[in-house]
């Protein structure tokens, strides 16, 4: 036995240092798009209560302009960065931070109300800022259990990159970077540049009574609570959504929205029929809006939250 | 939890550590036990629940069987009925009841008729049709053996009165999700003793199971995209040589997967002290489609070669009842491989060739009954060596042909394939569509090749790694390099154990 555990740790270590050489290969890039968590904490930790906190995946980063909430006299703090965080994930980075006075609005991309984490997107805010692991546990298990799920997977790609590093020392051209986030925290880089019009993403949604929305709704009601209990108050809003999509998935929305109002104790700034976009209102395939039409569209929101909160 | 994922592997770790840090039979069994539900509940923790109770449900039935008085009376039987009704009905209800359903709606609307039948939408619990094997077979056993004790011819009794060793039998974690499916003959005597660690099974074991990494990740996953963009969409849009290649492709995919999924079974529980059933044996160097059924999922097989084909008769009564028992057990296999009429056709076309090729094998030709030592594919060599070659392929090409059936998304799209390959195969323009898959033949067209003289150059050993000659650097060197290129290749999107939706 002894033999064979020796011989088992000889091996592991060759591969760890085997392992030491792919990541040096393959540093973290300080201006990666993921990076920006370290950003977002930063400035959510930072500034002065009352702050109007936006919670959400990229579509929040993209599509909300934080300038329309600056005469509210609340300061913004835009943590949308990735829908493959989960939902879970992205409450818990939120959930410890709550002040009395805080404002949050949170708008999930519509799929989380039925999927969890995906892809390499957990591994990936955990390499650039380790202290998100906090908020992975306080996501619960599950999630702990997704990351580790991926690990493999995650060190693959990196493998894949340190052969991209070696092969070709060129990094690609691309505004998807930490340095297009503003000072809010929000995507800023594409507010001045042409729309790609790309063909969306679009795949048919499941019908709703095949989609489980419980665990999102469990995590939005425990939530609303932590909320109340630290004297800050919360909002539902929608993720932007292409016209034509909405129409065809009105029931899935429907079924959300009865759920919310049933279930959960925030009350919604917008309704699903006011988040109908046209196709050329988006930056790219996401759920991205343009720059003119974030601003708009976050004009309208600042302006509900207004006669929400009485200012 | 899957096999392929950091989280196996750790839990792996935790498991074998607790498992050799603790002495005693009971003890080990219990590390055993608690890790395979933990195993188990990572899908679903409801699963638990129907393994536990079904476990429960057959121990009981078994501790009747074995506390009855009158041998093979009619009580015994109503036992064993019971136990087979409650495994099959389990089965039944979760697998096989929207299937019959639909199939009973859609022969009820042929004669005009508009039934309203009731639905259920359960989640299929993963593993359930290899369990349900394992337990089913657990009562038959303990039944034979009542019957054998009855005739004077008394054998060592395969009931246990420990339920902690039953349920480790039943759930163990490495075989529980996709077999092997093991008999309880076999592996509970092994959970019945005390496991002291043996280094030379554990370093196999870590071998094999590094072997099926690279054959699960390396190929089979990467074929299965190919496959995918040709038959996903369940309509016929590829040529017939392009689908000709999925095809073949296919073949390989489902090989290196579930033999992937057996060889990591079989070497984890090898690093435990357990030694489980072979579940492949080089079945694509078979001569014959008999031959090539009792080197393919050896453990299914002689499953329904002992419970089904040899209580229907088996060779025993006729030829009219050899053909019935043997239709009768292979589109039974068929089903059991899934709720789907392409199953069934797939099973009654292998029941159909098998029956054939032992009508035309010459009498000389030897049929083995058993896999062993012996049964190890003879080198190819002089005019005999061109002809076992020859027989080799058409065995392959005609297996290839009934995975159609198995990988179709249903019976229309099966038809539609097999006539574009027959119509397509004089056309130039067809085959150059091939073209549009060069990258994809150019990379993995070599792999393939490479895993094919690989399994006939080691075909003598158990798998491929088990290079006990070679130099310990020169191990390791391979080792590390096939980890590191698995990791590499290694899929965003990887597909679970085809195995798993059975």
């Amino acid at each position: 036995m002894r033999r064979f555990v020796t011989h088992a740790l000889i091996f592991a270590l060759v591969q760890a240092l085997i392992l030491v050489v792919v990541w040096r290969t393959c540093p973290d890039d300080p201006n990666h798009y993921m990076a920006a968590t370290v950003d977002k904490h930063a400035r959510l930790r930072a500034v002065a209560t009352p702050r109007v906190i936006f919670v959400g995946g990229s579509s929040v980063g993209f599509s909300v302009d934080s300038r329309a909430f600056a005469p509210l006299g609340l300061e913004p703090v835009n943590m949308g960065l990735n829908d493959g965080l989960g939902l879970p994930f992205m409450l818990a980075e939120v959930a410890g931070q709550l002040r009395a006075g805080d404002v949050v609005i949170v708008a999930p991309e519509t799929h989380l109300y039925w999927t969890g984490s995906q892809d390499d997107a957990l591994w990936a805010v955990v390499q650039q800022r380790p202290a998100n692991l906090a908020c992975l546990a306080a996501a619960g298990p599950r999630e702990l259990a997704d990351l580790s799920d991926q690990g493999l997977h995650f060190l693959a790609r990196k493998l894949r990159c340190a052969a991209h590093q070696i092969a070709t020392d060129r990094p690609l051209p691309t505004i998807y970077t930490r340095s297009s986030f503003d000072e809010y925290g929000d995507f800023a880089a594409h507010r001045d540049v042409a729309p790609k019009l790309e063909q969306a993403i679009d795949q048919p949604w499941p019908a709703p009574e095949s989609l489980s929305f419980d665990r999102a709704i469990a995590a939005l009601a425990q939530f609303a609570d932590q909320c109340e209990r630290a004297g800050a108050r919360c909002f539902i809003a929608w993720c932007p959504t292409r016209r034509h999509e909405l129409e065809r998935e009105m029931a899935v929305f429907a079924a959300i929205e009865a759920r919310l109002r049933a279930d959960v104790n925030m009350p919604m700034l917008e309704h699903p029929g006011e988040i109908g976009f046209a196709s050329t209102d988006f930056f790219d395939r996401g759920p991205h809006l343009s720059g003119e039409a974030a601003a708009a569209r976050s004009a309208r929101l600042a302006a509900a939250l207004a006669t929400a909160i009485g200012r | 939890m899957t096999f392929t994922t950091l989280t196996f592997l750790l839990f792996l770790a935790v498991v074998f550590t607790g498992y050799w840090g603790v002495r005693g039979r009971a003890r080990q069994n219990l590390v055993l036990l608690v890790a395979s539900y933990v195993f188990y509940g990572w899908w679903d923790v409801r699963f638990c629940g129907l393994i536990l109770a079904s476990s429960l449900v057959d121990f009981a039935i078994a501790r009747a069987l074995v506390r009855g008085r009158d041998g093979a009376g009619a009580r015994q039987r109503a036992l064993v009925g019971l136990s087979c009704a409650l495994n099959l009905g389990l089965l039944g209800l979760f697998k096989y009841y929207g299937f019959f359903v639909d199939s009973f709606a859609a022969a009820l609307g042929s004669l005009g008729l508009a039934p309203s039948l009731p639905s259920l939408h359960l989640v299929l619990p993963v593993g359930i049709s290899f369990y349900t094997f394992q337990t089913l077979a657990y009562t038959i056993d303990v039944y034979r053996d009542q019957v054998a004790a009855r005739s004077g011819a008394a054998r060592p009794g395969v009931a246990t009165d420990s339920l902690l060793d039953y349920l480790t039998y039943v759930a163990l974690f490495p075989q529980l999700v996709a077999g092997p499916i093991e008999r309880a003959r076999r592996l509970l005597p092994q959970l019945q003793r005390e496991r002291s660690f043996d280094e030379a099974q554990a370093r196999d074991g870590a071998k094999l199971m590094l072997w099926g990494f690279a054959k699960k990740i390396i190929l089979a996953d990467h074929l299965g995209e190919f496959v995918e963009q040709v038959y996903g969409a369940g309509v016929v849009h590829a040529s017939g040589p392009v689908l000709a290649v999925a095809t073949i492709c296919f073949a390989f995919q489902i090989y290196c997967d579930f033999s992937a999924y057996s060889d990591i079974a079989i070497g984890c529980a090898k690093l435990l002290g357990l030694s489980l059933v072979r579940n492949f044996a080089y079945p694509y160097f078979s001569q014959s489609v008999d031959e090539f059924w009792r080197r393919w999922h050896i453990s299914l097989s002689t499953w329904f070669r002992d419970y089904v084909y040899v209580p229907l008769g088996g060779s025993r009564h006729g030829p009219a009842r050899l053909w019935l028992a043997l239709m009768l057990t292979f589109t039974l296999s068929g089903l059991w491989h899934g709720a789907s009429w392409t199953f069934v056709i797939w099973g009654a076309v292998n029941g159909l060739l098998v029956g054939l090729a032992a009508r035309v094998r010459p009498a000389s030709t030897p049929s083995a009954t058993r896999l062993g030592a012996s049964d190890i594919p003879a080198p190819l060599r002089g005019l005999a060596g061109l002809r076992a070659l020859a027989r080799m392929l058409a065995t392959f090409g005609l297996i290839c042909l009934t995975w159609v059936l198995f990988r179709a998304v249903d019976l229309p799209q099966a038809m539609g394939i097999f006539r574009r390959i027959l119509l397509d195969i004089p056309r130039a323009d067809a085959w150059r569509e091939l073209v549009h898959h060069r990258e994809f033949l150019s990379a993995f067209g070599p792999l393939l090749i490479t895993l094919v003289i690989v399994e006939w150059l080691t075909r003598d050993c158990e798998h491929p790694l088990a290079l006990t000659r070679w130099p310990r650097p020169l191990r390791w060197a391979l080792y590390t390099g096939l980890g590191w290129f698995t990791i590499y290749l290694m899929p965003d999107d990887p597909g679970a154990f085809i195995y798993f939706q059975f």
